[in-house]
């Protein structure tokens, strides 16, 4: 089929297509620093991320990382094991991909007048660098150190804006509970290391067996890293800190971390205990069942985010806590897995977070767009935009109608999935039954307070004395890519979730 | 003032019963572990430092296999990822530490006086109390 | 000479819950960073007593990237909290409250 064979490494290519792209940008600044030349800038990062885009869809079409006995060219293991690329880390590497393009170019006009461009695009690079590599970690050592090249970018990113206190305020309450929690995280590791001797995930679970007397220190140890992912999908119980770093943080910059790296964060959370803690032998050594915890948090934390969301008045904060409900109906993908299967919850977890990637940064970006026209924070500010500004309102109602989970939108068929799923589960697990209502009942709710604002920008009268708005061509070129994307998910929807349950099976196996 | 660490009692220490009662809990459980009483320890006539740089470098094949030495995983690729993320480091704390006059940030290593430095804030340990005893100085009051 | 496996993992789990109260009880930035890092390098003494007693070198090997790790952080930490002062003339992390916690 192929002309020439690529050799094993070039797998990471993704990853490697990123972090090439920041050294470009170093490259560059060094070059001419303090340089204004913000189309250059932007430019690179957005072909880069394009670049990364369009050879994890190429690696994934032509089959890497599908096992050789399903026709594919096998899963890449690189350096000992402590990498791996199989269908799961490509379909992240892909939304992780994505989103960074599109904020990219939303950035180009968000950050015009800012002193700090190349820095400002290489942190983001940088941080997409870490992402993808989460998605292809195999070991506890590579998820930790790729994690932290997440993390680390990411408080630098949400306090860029150095004189605005909100911006400030938001980077500090986000790196000092990302802090906390990559200590909990790695004392997790190191409770793990020390009930089985291994850090690299099959091995963790090739000495499981073994594991019998230190059933309480792995338990610990596990529930701690639960902890970790937590914090890094903005969930409960390390919440909190993801509506004022939202708030705070430059609007571009809350879109890349309330979709990429949530994405990132459940891709971890996906293969280490898929792969390291099995569920049968892990529920032999600590005496419980993994998956109820996983079961309380998605129920806990969808209601939450939702209840909380509805009560907002700042639309962006009212966002973020939407982040927080999404990120508790993705968790539904790890409650739903049970010992003889879970494809299907958790390829339509896959499913719901490529999606939101799509619709969540576009919502994010319409909140950009008004940060960028200073119209102001809360659903009044925003009454009548429709008029001043269609297109962008016409893809808002397209977001929001999408993360409401109103059919025939993409948001609807990932949640059918997941609600599917999750009935399907419920005969290995009654529990889950819960959850599947907790799905549907916030759903609901979620409706409420989704088409607030599309009333709000449509039905409203508008706000008098408002002047005409400007057209910032980057930004509305991102929300237009990011609404057609998200239509676009439609008709293609099958070939997504086949990709994405074939992942899951892959993973689960 | 540099006074001494005091042990402040009061609602501020509340909180702490968590931490305290953490690690009831946690030591509950390591006492509860049944640990082996022998160590397996590394064996004689091996430099644990070696060792280390060779797994640090993927050298499978220096690698001892005596005892369980054998059983150390590889570590390149994360000794190249810990290379990016000091990058990343890097540049975001120049980001963050730099000062900027007029908009346009200035050299955060520069030794040369750029001049309109007198006009801000002299460098203070106390955090340059300029509002004077308006306001209780230094950390440890917190 | 031979010290058994569980003073070291209880004295990490000292050091971690001294980390956890320090920042449950602390309100100035710094102290904030510095429990952390209590946290951190308890997880290092577990990390390595571990390595002693399965005989392997992962876990010496993985304390010294948590360290680099821990350094990385530290720096960004201080980087936001220089920021922090600038804007807010204070250190103490309840003082920013322009948004609710």
């Amino acid at each position: 089929m192929a002309v020439f064979e690529l050799p094993d490494w070039a797998a990471l290519a993704p990853a490697l297509i990123l972090v090439a792209t920041a050294l470009a940008l170093f490259v560059i600044d060094s070059i001419n620093p303090h340089t204004k030349n913000r189309s250059l800038l932007a430019g690179t990062t957005a072909v880069g991320s394009l670049a990364a885009l369009g050879v994890a869809v190429w690696f994934m079409v032509a089959g890497v990382g599908t096992p050789t006995a399903a026709g594919g060219r096998g899963v890449v293991e690189l350096f000992g094991g402590q990498l791996v690329v199989d269908q799961m880390a490509l379909f992240f590497m892909t939304v992780v991909s994505v989103v960074t393009a599109l904020v990219a170019v939303a950035s180009y006009d968000y950050m015009g007048d800012h002193a700090y461009q190349a820095e400002y695009y290489s942190l983001m690079m940088l941080a997409a660098t870490g992402m993808a590599t989460m998605a292809a970690a195999n070991s506890l050592v590579t998820i930790f150190i790729a994690l932290e090249l997440a993390s680390l970018p990411s408080y630098a990113l949400v306090s860029i804006l150095k004189d605005n206190r909100g911006s400030v305020e938001g980077g500090l309450k986000y790196f000092l509970i990302g802090a906390l929690s990559s200590a909990i995280f790695v004392y997790g590791i190191s409770l793990v290391y020390g009930a089985t001797g291994h850090l690299q995930l099959e091995a963790i679970a090739d000495n499981l067996q073994g594991a019998g007397e230190y059933g309480g220190l792995l338990g610990l140890g596990i529930l701690m890293l639960i902890g970790g992912f937590a914090f890094k999908t903005a969930s409960v119980p390390f919440h909190f800190w993801a509506p004022d770093a939202y708030e705070g943080a430059p609007a571009p910059v809350a879109a890349f971390l309330s979709s990429a790296s949530k994405a990132a964060g459940f891709v971890i959370a996906f293969r280490v205990f898929t792969t390291a803690f099995p569920l049968e032998p892990t529920t032999a050594v600590i005496g419980v069942d993994w998956t109820l915890a996983f079961i309380i948090l998605a129920i806990v934390t969808m209601t939450l985010g939702n209840f909380a969301a509805a009560t907002q008045d700042n639309v962006k904060r009212m966002l973020a806590y939407s982040s927080i409900g999404h990120a508790g109906y993705a968790l539904i993908g790890l409650a739903g897995l049970s010992a003889d299967g879970g494809e299907i919850v958790m390829g339509a977890a896959m499913m719901h977070l490529l999606v939101y990637g799509f619709m969540n940064t576009g919502a994010f970006l319409f909140v950009a767009l008004a940060e960028y026209w200073g119209v102001g924070r809360t659903f009044e500010d925003y009454n009548g935009l429709s008029n001043q500004a269609p297109v962008a309102c016409f893809a808002l109602g397209i977001f929001m109608f999408s993360l409401a989970g109103i059919p025939p939108l993409g948001g609807f068929w990932s949640k059918y999935f997941l609600f599917t799923g999750a009935i399907q589960a419920a005969t290995a697990n009654s529990a889950m039954l819960i959850v599947a209502a907790a799905l549907v009942v916030n759903s609901a709710i979620s409706l409420y307070y989704y088409a607030r604002l599309v009333k709000a920008v449509w039905i409203e009268d508008p706000v008098s004395g408002r002047d005409t708005l400007a057209q910032p061509t980057g930004l509305y070129a991102a929300i237009i890519f990011a609404a057609v994307l998200t239509v676009v998910a439609l008709p293609v929807f099958g070939p997504i979730a086949d990709a994405a349950l074939e992942a899951a099976t892959v993973a689960i196996s | 003032m540099t006074n001494g660490p005091q042990l402040r009692l009061g609602e501020s220490l509340l909180p702490g019963i968590l931490a305290v009662a953490l690690f009831g809990v946690m030591a509950m459980i390591a006492l509860n572990t049944g640990f082996a009483d022998e160590m397996v320890g590394f064996p004689e006539g091996i430099s644990v430092t070696s060792e280390i740089g060779y797994a640090l470098f993927d050298f499978t094949a220096l690698q001892s296999t005596e005892g369980s030495i054998g059983n150390t995983e590889p570590f390149l690729v994360s000794f190249l990822l810990v290379a990016v993320v000091l990058d990343a480091a890097l540049d975001a704390a120049l980001v963050l530490a730099k000062r900027e006059t007029e908009g346009k940030p200035i050299a955060a290593l520069s030794s040369v006086s750029t001049g309109d430095s007198a006009s801000t804030q002299p460098a203070a340990t106390d955090g340059g109390a300029e509002d004077g005893s308006s306001r209780s100085s230094g950390g440890e009051q917190r | 000479m031979n010290v058994p496996i569980e003073y070291f993992v209880l004295l990490s789990m000292a050091l971690f819950s001294i980390g956890l109260f320090g920042i449950l009880t602390r309100r100035n930035a710094l102290m904030f960073l510095m429990s952390v890092e209590i946290m951190v390098n308890a997880a290092n003494i577990n990390l390595i007593a571990f390595a002693l007693y399965h005989g392997n070198l992962t876990g010496q090997v993985f304390a010294l990237f948590v360290m680099a790790l821990a350094a990385a952080e530290v720096a960004i930490g201080l980087g936001i909290i220089l920021v922090l002062y600038r804007n807010f003339r204070d250190v103490d992390v309840t003082v920013p409250t322009t948004m609710r916690w």
